[in-house]
């Protein structure tokens, strides 16, 4: 059932009410796209809202032939980009999105998830520590709970992409979060793939069902 | 496991609120309106700020007074504990209490299903960390910024409030410039807050701020916040230093990646002196060094009397070309148009102008001393012919064709040391001005640098050195003051550590004159430690070191200080004699100033009181003309007039004038005790002199009563064990013997005794006195046995030294009669010894009484 569709194009058509409606269906897990990524939480609201915007305006781009996620997240990770590009440009680099993280775009940056315990700070801090087009698949393995073809389908990558990135992304963030949890050269922490997907559950748990 | 589970439930309703207010803002900015407000009590929330410490911050919207405020909705686990919710609603309405142009304003504290917030005044504008990176930003704006904000703070500690978490990213500055302290922390540390303890800031990174797990953001927060001990005002303090140096030097006083690292940073105490590149005053950043001591006791007492050293000279700068015209008139400038040099020495108004003489004289004023006024008076003149006298003679460098190098830095290195001054005494902090009278009478003459060839002038300045001297100097000038009566002992010995760390540093950076000062103040505060022997080196030190930099100033000073100790070893008289006659020289080629000399009036009357042939009258009238020129210039009570009125008193006591002795000390001690109060060990000083006139007086029990409680006090200060104390114990004693207390007497003198024997070991000379007096009272009370030992023990130390026959006699007499009743034939023999060998007449009289007794006795 693809009411989001039906939900867009009569927005499209100046129905606001629809907008409203696919707006409250959809903007938790975009909002949630962003919230990692960004350096300061106040630009979440602008970067969600140019995703819909972006929605309604690129007539062309959606026929009804993809689902409404992976057209979103399509807007969504064009919106991120043009982001971080923006924020890059003072410092004049070239972005390799495979290679930089948004730590290194500003070191002092932190992620605006609250947590309150140690290891789920270094967990949300950790991703940001991941190469951006890692932690954009990760984010969704972790905070949306899809698997490697749904996360496939909503960037539209082939799934080999997708495990090559995740399989990368998840090394990078394991040895971010030891390097964070460990106290000293002498008592080094050790952090499996179970103990990060156990933080992913309580952070989507402490993020509630929409 | 009912904590973690609450917390879970708890945070998820918090991103569930966090997410609709996306939704809401993403609708207002969408669809043009909001189908989903989020509405809190009476407010519409129109869009995330930011997230503080406590929770996060919105722009909201308030329905009935139609105006938009910052709300601060306060994380509910902060909240799950009844008791830290309701000490955030307490402090929350404290703060709606406070009213202040630097402090976004607390409308009010409320809840809306279980959630808790605080609605402020939405500051429109940019925080402070953004505005310093949006531009270079001048030292003057920045520190402009910063008084303002501390001016917030200053005016929250007044209400007992404690912000706990300030930063650059907590003030918020306004179009207008107007800068305010937002979002003052309300809660306490998260241990109280529920329990939390796996979250502890030592393994946190140095950048997070935003968990609420605690309160604070570890790169500004004091030692005593990580320790998690009492925060105060004081932590606040450390946190704008931190934020100050920050946003002036362009790194952290305690650098680090990681919270450990800050840590540790923090362990070490040590901050790296700002590069002298960003030529920030030294001034500035000895008070910015003063707010980041690791312990806060060491810290300025509160914010004021830092943002007064941190003043905004600002405002001054902007009058300077007005002013220039004035300066130079006032010089009788005859510059010609066209003439290359007509404006050189210019520079010299960025150090004093007409607006910086009015600041000054208005931070010296305004201190709450009652000398204020007369230094005021006295040195602002002195910095105006320092400054006139710079420029005349930087107008000659320029003349001359081929002026020397030497010339050029010995001007700029002049420049910088009236700078410096001008600094240090309109800190307004009564213990560095205390004694700006009589630097200021020992500025260098700008135009001695025409006659400069030698290589005196350092290329760099050491900022460490200067920072050391400062502190050395504001430690001296405390024991002066009234503040300093708390913590004598220990402002000594920093006082010690400072000036000998910045008489190191100075050497080593080839800086001679700082050096030379910095071995004065050395000499000075060895001194005021009775340290006689060691501030007698430090003060050859400063003469040498002085007269090799061609500080002709600084050498008289030294010399003047030497007089005094020299002097009061007699049999070096001739030397003090000749010492004096050096630094008068001096003195009258720097004009006589009359501080200094005064000192040398005072300190050659002090010479003839200890030579072997006592000139008491020429003494006293010395110091008369001492203490005249000194209340001339100093005003009625300053603590160096007090001072000296005690010499002056305890000079006819010494001519055995006991009457105008009590006069002056009385007067000395009305004013102590106006200027230092009772318990200051100046004050109790002068008790103990006055108690020793009044015991020349035959007042013994007035006698007893001031000598009494100078003990108390010096005791109470100084410590049980300190020279001092020793003497003052034996003060009392002398009358106590008097009025016949035999016992009490011994136990002082006793408990003195043992002081000097830890200080200067069992065998002094010194000890003869003590050990003849304790003999005499353990003879008065029958405690013969133990009066043989002391009695003995005297006679030997006195052996050992060469005493005069007189002391062998009294000796001989009292062993004597200690051996009496149990071996009458040696108490025979050293009677006959003292008969024979004494010229004191009552001794020789005692003898024969002795002696006819011992006679009688014989079967």
């Amino acid at each position: 059932m693809d009411d989001d569709h039906e939900l867009l194009e009569a927005w499209r058509a100046g129905d606001r009410d629809a907008g409203s409606k696919l707006l409250a269906r959809r903007s938790r897990e975009i909002t949630w796209f962003f919230r990692n990524k960004v350096f300061d939480e106040a630009d979440v609201p602008d970067l969600v809202s140019q995703t819909f915007l972006g929605c309604v305006s690129a007539k062309d781009r959606f026929r009804g032939e993809t689902s409404f996620r992976r057209f979103a997240y399509t807007i969504a990770h064009n919106v991120l980009r043009e982001y971080l590009r923006a924020k890059a440009k003072r410092k004049r680099e070239q972005l390799d999105f495979a290679t930089v993280c948004l730590r290194d775009l500003d070191p002092k940056s932190m992620s605006s998830i609250e947590m309150h315990r140690r290891e789920l700070r270094a967990f949300v801090d950790g991703l940001r520590a991941v190469p951006i087009d890692d932690q954009v698949v990760l984010e969704l393995k972790y905070f949306e709970n899809l698997s490697g073809r749904e996360i496939g389908e909503a960037l539209d990558l082939p799934e080999g992409t997708v495990r090559g990135r995740l399989r990368r992304g998840l090394e990078r963030l394991r040895e971010e979060v030891e390097a964070q949890l460990s106290l000293g050269p002498r008592d080094p922490a050790k952090v499996s793939v179970d103990d990060l997907e156990s933080w992913a559950e309580q952070v989507r748990a402490q993020r509630g069902k929409p | 496991m009912s904590a973690a589970g609450d917390r879970d439930r708890t945070s998820s309703d918090a991103w569930a609120l966090a997410d609709q207010l996306v939704l809401a803002a993403v609708e207002a900015q969408v669809l043009g309106s909001r189908d989903h407000a989020v509405q809190i009590g009476r407010y519409r929330i129109e869009r995330p700020l930011g997230a503080g410490a406590m929770g996060r911050i919105v722009l909201a919207y308030d329905e009935q007074l139609q105006r938009q405020v910052a709300l601060k909705l306060i994380s509910p686990h902060l909240t799950d504990v009844p008791a830290a919710r309701e000490r955030i609603v307490r402090e929350a309405r404290a703060m709606a209490k406070l009213s202040d142009p630097h402090v976004a304003q607390v409308y009010e504290v409320g809840e809306d299903d279980d959630q808790l917030f605080v609605a402020m005044e939405y500051v429109a504008g940019q925080d402070l960390r953004r505005w310093l990176h949006a531009e270079p930003r001048t030292w003057r704006q920045i520190v402009d910024v910063f008084v303002q904000a501390g001016q917030g703070l200053a005016a929250a500690h007044d209400k007992g409030l404690v912000h706990r978490d300030f930063k650059p990213d907590n003030v918020m500055l306004e179009e207008d410039g107007r800068a305010r302290v937002v979002d003052f922390g309300l809660a306490r540390g998260s241990g109280e807050a529920d329990g939390e303890t796996d979250a502890r800031p030592d393994d946190a990174p140095a950048t997070l701020t935003s968990t609420g797990t605690w309160l604070g953001t570890p790169a500004y927060m004091a030692p005593e916040q990580w320790d998690g001990a009492e925060v105060d005002a004081r932590s606040d303090q450390f946190a704008f230093c931190v934020s100050l140096y920050e946003a002036l030097a362009g790194i952290r006083p305690f650098a680090g990646e990681t919270g450990g690292q800050v840590r540790a940073a923090l362990d070490r105490g040590e901050v790296p002196a700002i590069a002298r590149s960003k030529r920030i005053p030294r001034r500035i950043e000895a008070a910015i060094r003063r707010g980041l001591q690791t312990d806060p006791s060491r810290r300025w007492p509160s914010m004021a009397p830092l943002l007064r050293a941190l003043a905004p000279r600002s405002r001054t700068w902007m009058l300077v070309v007005g002013s220039t015209t004035a300066l130079a008139v006032a010089i009788g400038l005859t510059a010609t148009r066209g003439d290359p040099c007509a404006d050189a020495g210019h520079d010299i108004v960025e150090v004093w102008n007409d607006a910086r003489v009015e600041s000054t004289r208005a931070a010296i004023e305004g201190m709450d001393v009652s000398w204020a006024a007369a230094t005021a008076a006295a040195v602002t003149p002195r910095y105006t012919a320092t400054a006139d006298a710079w420029r005349q003679a930087s107008q000659a460098v320029c003349a001359t064709e081929d002026a020397s190098p030497a010339a050029t830095r010995c001007l700029a290195y002049a420049r910088d040391r009236l700078a410096d001054e001008i600094e240090t005494v309109a800190s307004g902090d009564p213990a560095r001005v205390v004694a700006a009278v009589s630097r200021a009478e020992l500025l260098a003459d700008p135009r001695a640098c025409l006659q400069s060839s030698d290589d005196a002038w350092p290329d760099t300045e050491d900022t460490r050195a200067y920072v050391h001297f400062d502190e050395a100097t504001r430690l001296l000038g405390r024991l002066s003051t009234a503040e300093g009566a708390q913590d004598y002992v220990t402002s000594l010995a920093a006082g010690r550590t400072a000036a000998a760390e910045a008489f190191d540093a100075a050497k080593k950076s080839g800086d001679m004159p700082l050096a030379a000062k910095a071995a004065w103040l050395r000499g000075r505060l060895a001194l005021r430690d009775s340290d006689k022997v060691v501030a007698e080196t430090f003060f050859r030190e400063a003469a040498e070191t002085a007269a090799a930099a061609g500080q002709a100033p600084l050498r008289a000073a030294a010399n003047v200080e030497l007089v005094y100790l020299v002097g009061n070893d007699r049999d070096r008289t001739e030397e003090a004699e000749s010492l004096a006659a050096d630094a008068g020289a001096l003195l009258s080629g720097m004009g006589n100033p009359p501080v200094w000399t005064a000192r040398l009036d005072a300190h050659r009357a002090s010479v003839l009181a200890h030579a072997r042939q006592t000139r008491a009258t020429k003494a006293i009238e010395l110091h008369t003309r001492a203490t005249e020129r000194l209340r001339d210039v100093l005003g009625e009570d300053h603590p160096d007039v007090i001072i000296q009125l005690g010499n002056l008193g305890a000079a006819y006591n010494y001519a055995a004038l006991p009457e105008p002795a009590q006069a002056a000390l009385r007067e000395a001690l009305e004013r102590a005790r106006r200027v230092w109060g009772d318990a200051h060990p100046r004050t109790a000083r002068l008790e103990g002199t006055l108690g020793l006139a009044r015991m020349r007086a035959k007042d013994l029990d007035g006698a007893q009563q001031y000598l009494r409680h100078s003990l108390q006090v010096r005791a109470a200060v100084l410590g049980e064990d300190h020279s001092e104390v020793a003497s003052a114990r034996y003060n009392l004693a002398l009358v106590l013997r008097m009025q016949g207390e035999h016992e009490p007497a011994l136990a002082l003198l006793r408990r003195g005794l043992q002081t000097r024997e830890r200080e200067r070991g069992p065998d002094d000379p010194g000890h003869v006195t003590w050990l003849a007096l304790m003999g005499g009272s353990e003879l008065a009370l029958g405690e013969t046995g133990q009066a043989r030992t002391d009695l003995q023990r005297a006679l030997d130390l006195l052996e050992r030294a060469g005493g005069d026959p007189e002391r062998f006699g009294e000796l001989r007499l009292m062993l004597a009669r200690a051996w009496a009743d149990s071996d009458p034939d040696k108490a025979r023999v050293l009677a006959e010894w003292a008969q024979r060998g004494t010229t004191n007449e009552a001794d020789r009289t005692s003898a024969e009484k002795l002696l006819a007794e011992l006679a009688a006795r014989r079967p």
